[in-house]
Order: C-alpha cells, then structure tokens, then sequence
C-alpha cells in the first residue's frame, strides 16, 4: 500500500473515531492527536484497534511508535502515524 | 473496541493475544483503578506480559467506554462484572493484575472463586477491611498538597475517611474547568504521566453526579474480614510506593497471605504503574519467572 494510500486510511479511520465530538479541527498530515483532536489514551487504543481491524492485522507494533524511553509521547501529527504505518506494513510485505 | 453485553452492564474490553500464539496460552486479566480505564494498563505491563500470555483489559464499569448503569458499583458488585466477563470470553481462571481499587475487586474475586485465579499482583492497594479510613490528612505530604491546593483555590476535606476520592473529584473537576490549573496540580501530586483527561474527567464526575457510585464504592462494607486474606493462598505480589498511603494494606497482605511477596517501591507513590514502568514490569516477570512453568525472561513457557 503506498503512503497516499495509508494517509487516506488514517485520515478515515481518525475521522470515524472523533465524528462525534463537536470537533472544529480539520484532518490533515499536520493534525495533532492531542492538540487538535483532544484525544486521550484510551482514544489511541481504540485507534490502534481500528487499524488492525481495517488491515485485518495484528501487532502493528504501534507501542514503539507511541513510547519512547518507557512514556508515552507527547503527541504525535497524523502523517507520523501514517509514515509509521506504512513502513510497518512494507516491512511486513 | 469489542463490547460484552453482560445482564446489568456493558462492559468494554480489548484481549491482546500471546505473542508465541500458543494454542492454549496462560491468561492475564487486568484491573484499572478508579477515575481512568483500560489504557493505565495499555502503553505499560500489558504489551509485556504478552510475551507468554493473553492479556485482557477492560474498563470498569462506569469508566472508559463501559456503560454508566444507575448502580451496582460496590466492589463485590463490580467483582461480579469480572466473573461474568471472563465466563463471556471462556477464560477460566487467570493470573490478575491490579491496581489500587482494581485491587479490591481482585481480591473479592479471588476469595469468592479461588479457583480462577492463579496469581495476583497487587499494586498499591488499599484494603478498606484494613484501612477503613484513610485520611490525607495523616499522610506525611499533606502539608505540601494543602498548599498546592489552596494555591489553585481547591478546599478537600481532608479529614474524610476517603479524603483521596474526594481529591480525585476535587482534581477531576478543575481538569474540566480550569485545566491548565489541573494540570500543574496534576503533575505535582502524581507526576506527568497520572494526569487525568479531560473526558475521563467529566466522566467521573458524571458517574459521581447520576449514580451511586459514590456511595457503593465508599460503602461501610465490610466486603470481607482480615481473617479471610489467611484463604488467598495463590502466590501474590503485592507492591506498593515507598510514600503511598496504602502501605499498611501492603503489610498485612505480606503478614496474612502465606504466599505474598512484598515489594516496595523506592521514592514512589501510588501511580508507580505509569511512573516507574520499567520497574514495575521488571518486578512483575520476575514474580511470574518464579512460578512453576513461567519462563518469561526467555519468551517461552514450559
């Protein structure tokens, strides 16, 4: 799958998640989880359960894209996750 | 996320297979604490524990996406959800692991079924049967947080018997209404990483608000006698914060149960799950590495 292509899956699946939240922020490359989509912890599980379930994987390794020294980030942009992603699933193929 | 439509509540729950993928893998079950959910367990010990067993999460009821039912928040009650969720995923028995509140629903449930569980690890848990009361105001760092709180305009009466539920609301409620105050406090009493958000806030304070809960959970009890600790005979490992109020619970556990370890975590509090991971996960699979047929340190099991 080529990074247009996971960029468009993230987007899709972030909006899903957040539809209704009375969000005014936009989904983009440059959207923050935190900042712009005021997600919480249990939103990054629900995310990651949803990638895995549209990619019909498991074990993303998504942990090493979300801790870093044994804590979770800060924050983290869409198209991280999107790089992350795809590079994930191009070692995989 | 999957949903178990239990009788009286829907319960929300994520399984995290085995990484050897064994046909029939040892289960872990996790038990958050109150005011937060699944995810304390998620970013820490539940990926680790993976190496060599299944591992579920789930959100008490009234946390995380669970349902909010009127009632039923006692933690027998909420021991009861525990056994109908692992009777929904066919598991059964399990080693548990949980976290203060999370513990008391641990330990009824294993006094009430003994069978199904294996092991404990119990972190920073306050036994109400043995501290009934536990008043901030005791606790040695009192002096430091009334400063803080005044500082942010919050008043806690911190003479009631469970003055540290009352900080949680009193903390949950400035989350939503001035977070940036609730940060700052947030960070000096449990560190960056036990801040609350500010859903999982206004959910507490919702299910404060429209349910019992507060008095199911703080209820006179009691849920079972000390005596009783002498039948919890699995091997536990109870851990606990070198400044956490809990520790007298931890004591007890280690002097009434015949198989308890007692860990205590150097410069810690209460929220050492999230602020001291790598310890704690350390700690954890060297208590399982002990046990008969646990090999966690080489990924295998025998």
């Amino acid at each position: 799958m080529d990074l247009a292509k996971v960029q468009e899956l993230v987007f899709e699946v972030v909006a899903g998640l957040v539809a209704d939240w009375d969000l005014d922020a936009e989904i983009g490359a440059t959207t923050r989880l935190v900042a712009n989509l005021e997600f919480e912890s249990i939103d990054i599980i629900q995310m990651v359960v949803a990638f895995e379930e549209r990619l019909q994987r498991r074990n993303l390794g998504f942990e090493k894209l979300l801790m870093v020294d044994g804590r979770y980030v800060d924050d983290l942009s869409l198209g991280q996750i999107a790089a992350f992603l795809h590079q994930r699933l191009a070692v995989a193929a | 996320m999957p949903l178990a439509e239990l009788p009286a509540v829907r319960i929300n729950y994520l399984q995290m297979p085995a990484e050897d993928e064994a046909p029939a893998p040892e289960d872990v079950v996790m038990v958050h604490g109150l005011a937060t959910n699944m995810a304390f367990w998620y970013g820490g010990l539940a990926p680790v524990l993976t190496r060599f067993a299944r591992v579920t999460i789930y959100d008490l009821r009234g946390h995380g996406h669970s349902s909010m039912p009127p009632s039923g928040y006692s933690p027998v009650e909420m021991a009861e959800d525990l056994r109908l969720l692992l009777d929904h995923l066919g598991i059964e028995s399990a080693h548990m692991v949980a976290h203060s509140f999370g513990g008391m629903v641990a330990v009824i449930f294993a006094l009430s079924h003994p069978e199904r569980v294996k092991s404990l690890v119990l972190a920073d848990v306050r036994l109400r049967p043995v501290q009934p009361r536990l008043r901030l105001r005791q606790w040695r760092f009192a002096p430091r947080w009334h400063e803080a709180l005044a500082e942010a305009g919050v008043t806690l009466d911190d003479d009631h018997p469970d003055s540290g539920i009352l900080l949680l609301t009193e903390l949950a409620r400035l989350t939503v209404e001035r977070p940036d105050d609730a940060r700052r406090l947030n960070e000096t009493f449990f560190g960056a990483e036990g801040r609350l958000g500010t859903r999982t806030a206004r959910r507490w304070l919702n299910m404060l608000e429209t349910t019992s809960a507060f008095g199911e959970i703080t209820g006179p009890g009691p849920d079972f006698h000390r005596d009783d600790l002498k039948r919890l005979t699995q091997p536990i490992l109870a851990l606990v914060g070198e400044h956490s109020i809990a520790k007298a619970s931890a004591r007890v556990l280690k002097r009434e149960c015949p198989n308890c370890v007692l860990r205590v975590i150097p410069g810690a509090g209460h929220f050492f799950p999230l602020s001291r991971r790598q310890l704690f996960a350390r700690l954890c699979l060297r208590f399982y590495a002990a046990q008969a047929g646990w090999r966690p340190e080489l990924g295998t099991r025998h």
